[in-house]
């Protein structure tokens, strides 16, 4: 309302009451002028025609200018009229008479004459004698008559004029109102549209003049605005909709002074307080809140991605972590752009923060499977470890309080194998009943996972149950194998912050690793029981062989040697009276026991050879070598033969072994040179293929490489007993000794050229473990 | 061949009776002639050694000046009588020589484990088992000093 200005109505009420007291004023001067002017006219007629009535006597007077003519005059005038002054002159204007009421006198000199009495109506009118024109004269009558005449008109002028103003006053007070109530309403309504914003309203009027028309362009204008509104509102809808709908938090910071940190605050939209746990307004009163919920170690990285902005980026994307509500840190990532004024001076941040934590959880989580995944593996055959492991994996990648395994005994019972986390209720090695109901026995029969916030609620656990837990929000996610639910994993939280769906999905995942895991556990378990059995029967057959053996070599050897002492008792006491050939067959007697003997000494060393525990030492086969040659040198000391060793063959393998390996050799070598002249034997090695070869070379007796094959069977000779002596086993138990080597033997010669053996101990297989660890 | 309470006695523990007879003989003949008591098993020689059982009544201060000791034998093992021969302060310093068919190595360590003095595998050739026995006889009842209890 504007007070301090005249409103429409009084204006109007002013203008119309001005114009119409003009016009009042104006025609009552024009009558008041009228009758002056008629008044005027009336003194003048009256004065001609006083002049008229003594126009005998003027005629006479000026004809004349007789003083007695003008004596007569005056006196005529005085005697009657009402005329107040009279010059009469003659045609040369020279003044013959002046008369004043009350003084008249002749005058001589007209030209020095006075002017006619001022006061009065004046004419001046020419006296003449038929056509001759005598002189003039100025006659004037008093107007005090008049003066009164008016001033009684003025007297009865001014309550009439003060009466037509009132009632101007009072029409212009009424006409106002015809024009200004139709605008005066028009503007209340407005008014009231504007206070309500209610655009859908309309004026209304009967009117038809230009009033109408205002009237009909304000309900255009209205309308436009309605549209306009509505539009605006649609548009406001929509915004504000997207704003607090989307996961992303939208913000706008302005930013003064160049500081990108400490700006005010504009808009955050709802995400933002929400994820923080905060009010909306706080933080507008609190531009430091975001990064006072940021995680301390994040706060140089994102200053250093914001300041890129300072240094001319448009937009940078920042990633941080926040406290939530609940206290769990979010990952966010944060794209903000610089807005720049003209100056190129940043003058606000808008931004878009998302909350990346599914993702994030997800490579972790993912990253935490393969190496779950791994140590499974690793202990797939610790079935303790395995479970626990399980456990632990499962309790951490989804932040439960407590995780438990539990696999299934068997159709109805379940145990829980392994339980990590805080102490509850929950026990390893507690059995269950599947069909008594519960989270497990649920999976159990339905195979799929389940997921409750609160287990206090649920009826398949049961408010005394959940209490006795302390648990509330629960996920069990079934450990299928072959379309078998084979057991569970059981994840707890003590409140009720519920797991969600990625929880689930994740849990699943160590699930199905944990079903393979438990089927390669069964295999490999499986496996190394029969391992274990197979050994012990080995084991058992080993120790069988042992005891035959001893008894072979313990039990064989005594008849031999009462066949062969007993021969020779005989021999001796009884020998003149057998004669020489009872001698000579008692002599056969004697040597078949001998040889029989020796064969089970070679059996024996065969069967040695073949068990027992490999041993892997450093072992000089040189040095082996020359102990043999000495040892042949004492036993045939007439014997001279060449032999050449080379020095430093140094292995790895079992000393005992080897040393039979390099007897039998080189003890062969000694045998089948036996006359040749010079008798040479040559031990050492050449590089073939990236291994060691070593051989023992000789010139003797040699074999048909046709028999090659045969060298190496227990008990095939080459060559007759008479030729050389020999049991056969001696290359036999050379093969087994480089065989347990890992290496391999073989034999290349010609009748009557020597042979030569070769053989590879295998890079040392009886050691390669512990020398590749060294 | 010494005085004191060591008397000349060997005491043979054999369960074969050719081995033992081929033993007496190689004996004989390489002309030892010192007392040869022949146990014929475990039992035997620990009762002999102890003055027990059958040899109840023997001075059992009175001990063989070498004890020829065959590892198999029936009731109770050579490994067990000598066990028991080192467990006792009368026996202890009594030399035992193993003579045994066995040439395997585990009788060897055990045996020498177990405190024997000597290890001879009976060849079956009768002229080295001969060449043995002498080389034993030699050693054990002449050459060798044991401690005067």
């Amino acid at each position: 309302m504007s007070g301090y200005r005249p409103g429409l109505r009084a204006r109007l009420a002013a203008v119309i009451f001005a114009a119409s007291a003009t016009v009042t004023f104006v025609g009552a001067a024009a009558l008041y002028a009228y009758q002056v002017a008629s008044l005027r006219g009336e003194a003048r007629a009256q004065a001609a025609q006083e002049v008229r009535e003594l126009e005998p006597d003027l005629v006479e007077l000026l004809a004349t200018g007789d003083v007695e003519a003008a004596v007569g005059l005056v006196r005529r005038i005085e005697s009657g009229g009402a005329l107040a002054s009279l010059v009469v002159r003659d045609r040369a204007g020279r003044a013959l008479l002046l008369y004043r009421r009350g003084e008249a006198r002749a005058v001589e000199d007209a030209a020095a004459a006075a002017p006619g009495p001022q006061a009065g109506a004046r004419v001046v009118l020419p006296v003449r004698r038929g056509r001759e024109a005598l002189g003039e004269v100025a006659a004037a009558v008093p107007l005090a008559h008049y003066e009164a005449h008016l001033a009684s008109y003025r007297r009865l002028a001014a309550p009439m004029l003060a009466g037509l103003l009132a009632l101007s006053l009072l029409l212009a007070v009424a006409l106002q109102r015809r024009i200004s109530a139709p605008l005066l309403a028009l503007a209340a309504e407005l008014r009231e549209i504007g206070r309500r914003r209610d655009f859908a309203r309309r004026v209304r009027t009967g009117l038809r003049d230009e009033v109408g028309d205002l009237y009909a362009g304000v309900n255009r204008m209205l309308e436009a605005l309605e549209a306009a509104h509505g539009e605006l509102a649609r548009r406001e809808a929509l915004h504000r909709a997207v704003l607090e709908h989307v996961e992303e938090i939208v913000y706008r910071v302005r930013v003064a002074d160049g500081d990108l940190f400490g700006g005010e605050v504009e808009f955050v939209s709802p995400r933002g307080a929400e994820l923080l746990g905060v009010r909306p307004e706080e933080f507008r009163r609190d531009p430091a809140l975001w990064l006072r919920h940021m995680h301390p170690a994040d706060h140089a990285r994102v200053r250093e991605a914001t300041e890129a902005l300072a240094r001319g980026a448009r937009s940078v994307v920042r990633v941080y972590r926040l406290k939530d509500a609940a206290g769990e840190w979010r990952w966010m990532e944060d794209r903000v752009v610089a807005e720049r004024d003209r100056a190129g001076r940043i003058v606000a941040l808008t931004g878009v923060a998302r909350d990346v934590t599914p993702q994030r959880r997800w490579a972790g989580a993912l990253e935490r499977l393969v190496s779950v995944a791994r140590e499974l593996l690793e202990h797939v055959a610790e079935p303790e470890c395995l479970r626990r492991t399980v456990a632990a994996a499962a309790r951490e990648i989804v932040r439960a309080d407590v995780a438990a395994l539990s696999l299934r005994e068997d159709a109805r019972t379940c145990r829980y194998v392994a339980v990590e986390g805080a102490d509850v209720g929950l026990r390893p090695g507690t059995c269950f009943d599947l069909e008594a109901g519960g989270l497990c026995g649920w999976v159990a029969a339905h195979g799929e996972p389940v997921r409750v916030a609160d287990i206090a609620g649920d009826p398949r656990v049961g408010a005394d149950r959940a209490a006795a837990l302390g648990l509330r929000a629960a996920l069990v996610v079934p450990v299928v194998d072959e379309g078998r639910v084979v057991g569970g994993i059981s994840l707890f939280r003590r409140e009720a912050r519920p797991f969600d769906a990625s929880d689930e999905r994740l849990i699943a995942l160590l699930a199905g690793i944990t079903a393979i895991a438990l089927r390669m556990q069964g295999l490999v378990l499986g496996l190394e029981d029969h391992v274990r059995a197979r050994t012990e029967e080995l084991r058992a057959l080993n120790r069988e062989l042992e005891a035959f053996a001893y008894t072979v070599s313990h039990d064989l050897r005594a008849p031999l040697r009462a066949i062969d002492g007993f021969s020779l008792a005989v021999l001796e006491d009884e020998g003149e009276r057998l004669g020489p050939e009872g001698r000579e067959h008692l002599r056969r007697v004697r040597a078949a026991a001998q040889r029989m003997a020796q064969l089970i000494d070679d059996l024996l060393a065969l069967a040695q050879v073949t068990r027992g525990e490999l041993r892997s030492e450093t072992v000089d086969l040189s040095a082996l070598a020359r102990e043999v040659v000495e040892g042949l040198r004492h036993v045939h000391p007439g014997r001279r033969v060449e032999v050449d060793i080379r020095p430093g063959a140094v292995v790895r393998g079992d000393p005992r072994l080897l040393w039979t390996l390099m007897e039998n050799l080189i003890g062969n070598a000694w045998k089948f040179t036996r006359g040749r002249e010079p008798a040479r034997i040559e031990f050492g090695w050449e590089e073939s293929g990236g291994e060691r070869v070593y051989y023992v070379r000789d010139n003797g007796a040699g074999f048909d490489m046709a028999y090659a094959d045969k060298l190496f069977r227990p008990f095939q000779r080459l060559h007759t007993a008479s030729e050389f002596e020999g049991t056969g086993i001696g290359l036999a138990t050379v093969r087994r000794v480089v065989e347990r080597h890992g290496g391999r033997v073989w034999a290349e010669g010609a009748v009557d050229e020597g042979a030569v053996i070769r053989f590879t101990l295998g890079g040392g297989r009886a050691a390669p473990r512990r020398e590749s660890a060294a | 061949m010494r005085d004191g309470c060591r008397g000349k006695t060997i005491l043979l523990v054999e369960d074969n009776p050719d081995d033992e007879a081929l033993t007496l003989r190689a004996l004989r003949r390489n002309r030892i002639a010192n007392e040869v008591v022949v146990a014929h098993d475990g039992v035997e020689a620990l009762d002999y050694l102890f003055a027990t059982g059958r040899y109840e009544g023997r001075d059992r201060h009175e001990q063989p000046q070498v004890v020829l000791l065959d590892l198999k034998l029936p009731k109770v093992d050579g490994l067990e009588v000598l066990k028991r021969m080192r467990a006792e302060e009368l026996t202890r310093r009594v030399p035992v020589v193993v003579l045994t068919s066995s040439s395997e190595e585990r009788d060897i360590v055990d045996s020498y484990d177990f405190g024997a003095n000597s290890y001879v595998r009976k060849p079956v050739d009768f002229e080295q088992f001969m060449e043995a026995v002498r080389q034993l006889g030699m050693y054990w009842l002449l050459l060798n000093e044991v401690p005067q209890a």
